[in-house]
């Protein structure tokens, strides 16, 4: 054999071995992920896809009867409104709420902003069903608000804080608010606390410092906490189903009463369709302005 | 707009470096003494450097002078005015900090702009500032780009330009040049130089690094443990340590400890064991007394007897570095001694091993001030 006979040889072995291996690693990883893949598809992915599939054909043709349905008919239409400016509002409390709440957090000493966010966290790790009962007890009519403010003869009779806008909002924006701060309060540490010094050293005073240069930079989190939170109560059902008035209905309780009342699957299909594309769309949307990759943080 | 007009007069008379004095300025953390009575009085225009290792309180007393950090006690004096609790947004001292601490949401331009636009200069008067420092920092047509946009080197020079811009009386600078590799440092050393000197303004710079404090600096002020150990010229700081840390960091030096004896109207040092080494007469010191010599290792001659000091060696160690070559040796008493040589062709003959003899003159060696 000649040398370069003999270096083929070796080569070939090699790329052999080199692929085998990674035969082996691509298995390997086939197996990690095949309890859960198989799970999804047969229990999520396909039934979604069925139902779907009725929103826009009846058996025999396609049709698009459901979806003029949604906008031709009034109560539908004003179901939408009504979801998409509740989610508005919530975004818009849940801004207001925990900017400050972020900004706080973030100004403290990384220890102590640790601990102080176990507080923002353990509502978050609490069942929304317990959280939303425990606001119904709270604001009820009978509830232990109206009590204090009638003792404290503040009001002559007890406010309506449920089963209206008050009520939904209320208990959506507690539910929504680590959505918020969490991405707000990443992005906050993020930013260089130099920069500050800099703009103070340069003639800013703290409002201009802030406003000019901490602001600014603090957008791509509030943006990505706002995306979050306004995607979610989009989606919402348990508190305005509980809390909300009977005219003031969400989509996700459209679908529901669609599926166990009127057992209207291609209907509530043809709903469910809507709210996954808004929400898509809206993701598509911050993805061309911020980036998705940059939402926790990282942003320059 | 005539407000404008003249606060652009003012300005560009204020350009003229003040002068600042820190009378006693001491910032204490609970236990810790940060700054200890620093006191310096810095001419307009003078360009003065703090010199020390990390915790010496170099940084701590240029964050007093920005406002950043309040002291504890003491007083910081532009022009005899006192700003020591002054908010930093109200000082008009201009700063270059460690990382630059560019606006990453800004242009060059508009990082350039932000101190005029908060002093609320015109804007055609901004945009003609901008050009010009661009211009002055070399970097013209740069406006448009984002600091990401740019290398170390070119962000470093952004980060000066919004510094000297607004013209203020007084220009801080936190160890600006750390982050760049060293040939840029050294081009970055000479041009910050220039532009200091043509724009005359008073300036603090902050380094650990000696080269950089004997490049730049009109003084030096060497710190350690919170206090201006000395200060004094480049070569003052050379020649004349007060202190052992002086000769050291500034610099390497030799050590010899013994007592100071004066005969015959000539000074010497006589070590425990006996070695007497011709030095200059000190008033400071006394006969009899304990004192420490500082003996430069370039000042040591090697294979020559020519100095007032003349003593045989035993080469332990060489190593070459290029310009010059190290040698370690081994004298009277088991005492090692560095010695640099230029590298030339009579000094590279040496082997380790060799016995040579070496010599120096008393005037090279430094009384030290006794240590407390």
């Amino acid at each position: 054999m000649t040398s370069s006979e003999v270096l083929a040889g070796r080569v070939s072995r090699e790329s052999a071995f080199s692929r085998r291996l990674q035969f082996q690693r691509q298995v390997t990883y086939l197996l990690l992920l095949l309890p859960t893949l198989l799970m999804l598809i047969v229990l999520f992915v396909y039934p979604i896809l069925r139902l779907l599939v009725t929103s826009v054909y009846d058996g025999h043709q396609l049709t698009l009867e459901h979806y003029r349905r949604i906008v031709e008919v009034d109560l539908y239409v004003r179901v939408l409104s009504t979801t998409f400016t509740i989610a508005f509002q919530v975004t818009l409390i849940c801004l207001v709420l925990g900017y400050p709440l972020a900004y706080f957090l973030a100004t403290l000493r990384p220890r102590t902003a640790r601990l102080l966010m176990i507080l923002v966290l353990i509502p978050f790790w609490t069942s929304i069903l317990v959280r939303t009962y425990a606001w119904m007890v709270l604001l009820q009519r009978q509830g232990v608000l109206n009590r204090w403010l009638l003792e404290w003869g503040l009001i002559d009779e007890p406010l309506r804080m449920m089963y209206n806008r008050i009520g939904v909002l209320v208990g959506m924006t507690h539910v929504l608010l680590p959505f918020m701060v969490l991405p707000a309060y990443a992005v906050m540490r993020g930013i260089d606390r130099n920069l500050l010094r800099a703009a103070a050293n340069l003639g800013a005073s703290p409002f201009h410092a802030f406003l000019r240069v901490f602001l600014p930079l603090s957008l791509p989190g509030v943006a990505a906490g706002s995306l979050l939170v306004f995607i979610l109560a989009l989606g919402f059902f348990i508190t305005p189903a509980l809390m909300g008035g009977r005219t003031d209905m969400m989509i996700a309780q459209l679908i529901e009463t669609q599926i166990r009342t009127q057992l209207n699957f291609p209907f509530a299909a043809a709903l469910a369709t809507v709210l996954l594309v808004v929400t898509l769309v809206i993701f598509a949307i911050y993805n061309r302005l911020l980036g998705l990759d940059k939402m926790f943080g990282g942003g320059y | 707009m005539v407000t404008a007009r003249t606060t652009t007069v003012e300005q560009s008379t204020a350009s003229l470096g003040a002068r600042l004095q820190l009378i006693e300025l001491t910032k204490v953390y609970g236990e810790v003494v940060a700054a200890d009575r620093v006191t310096l009085d810095i001419a307009p225009g003078e360009f003065i450097t703090l010199l020390g290792p990390s915790g010496s309180g170099k940084t701590t007393t240029l964050m007093m002078v920005a406002g950043f950090v309040i002291p504890t006690a003491g007083r910081i004096l532009v022009n005899g005015e006192d700003i020591a609790f002054r908010p930093p947004h109200k000082r008009n001292i201009g700063m270059v900090f460690q990382n630059y601490a560019l606006f990453p949401h800004m242009t060059v331009a508009e990082n350039i702009a932000f101190p005029l636009k908060m002093r609320k200069w015109r804007r055609d008067e901004i945009a003609r500032a901008v050009k010009e420092v661009l211009q002055l920092v070399r970097l013209p047509g740069f406006e448009e780009r984002y600091p990401r946009q740019l290398s170390g080197g070119q962000q470093q020079r952004v980060a000066l330009a919004r510094a000297l811009v607004f013209r203020p009386p007084v220009l801080l600078m936190d160890e600006p040049l750390g982050a760049l590799d060293k040939k840029l440092r050294e081009e970055m050393q000479l041009e910050i130089k220039h532009i200091q000197e043509s724009l005359n303004i008073t300036t603090i710079y902050v380094t650990h690094d000696q080269e950089e404090a004997l490049t730049m600096s009109d003084r030096i002020a060497v710190m350690r443990d919170g206090r201006i150990e000395q200060a004094g010229t480049p070569r003052e700081l050379y020649e004349r340590p007060v202190s052992e840390f002086v000769a050291n960091f500034i610099g390497e030096s030799n050590f010899i400890v013994g007592r100071f004896e004066r005969r015959d109207g000539r000074g010497y040092l006589v070590t425990d064991d006996g070695w007497q080494i011709a030095i200059q007469i000190s008033e400071d010191v006394s006969p009899g007394e304990r004192v420490t010599i500082a003996l430069r290792p370039e000042r040591i001659v090697l294979g020559e007897e020519r100095g007032d000091n003349r003593t045989l060696a035993t080469i332990e160690e060489i190593i070459y570095v290029g310009e010059a070559t190290k040698f370690r040796v081994r004298v009277t008493g088991d005492r090692v001694l560095s010695i640099k040589q230029p590298s030339r062709s009579e000094t590279m003959r040496f082997r380790r091993g060799d016995r040579v003899p070496i010599s120096w003159r008393a005037e090279d060696a430094v009384v030290l001030r006794a240590r407390k």
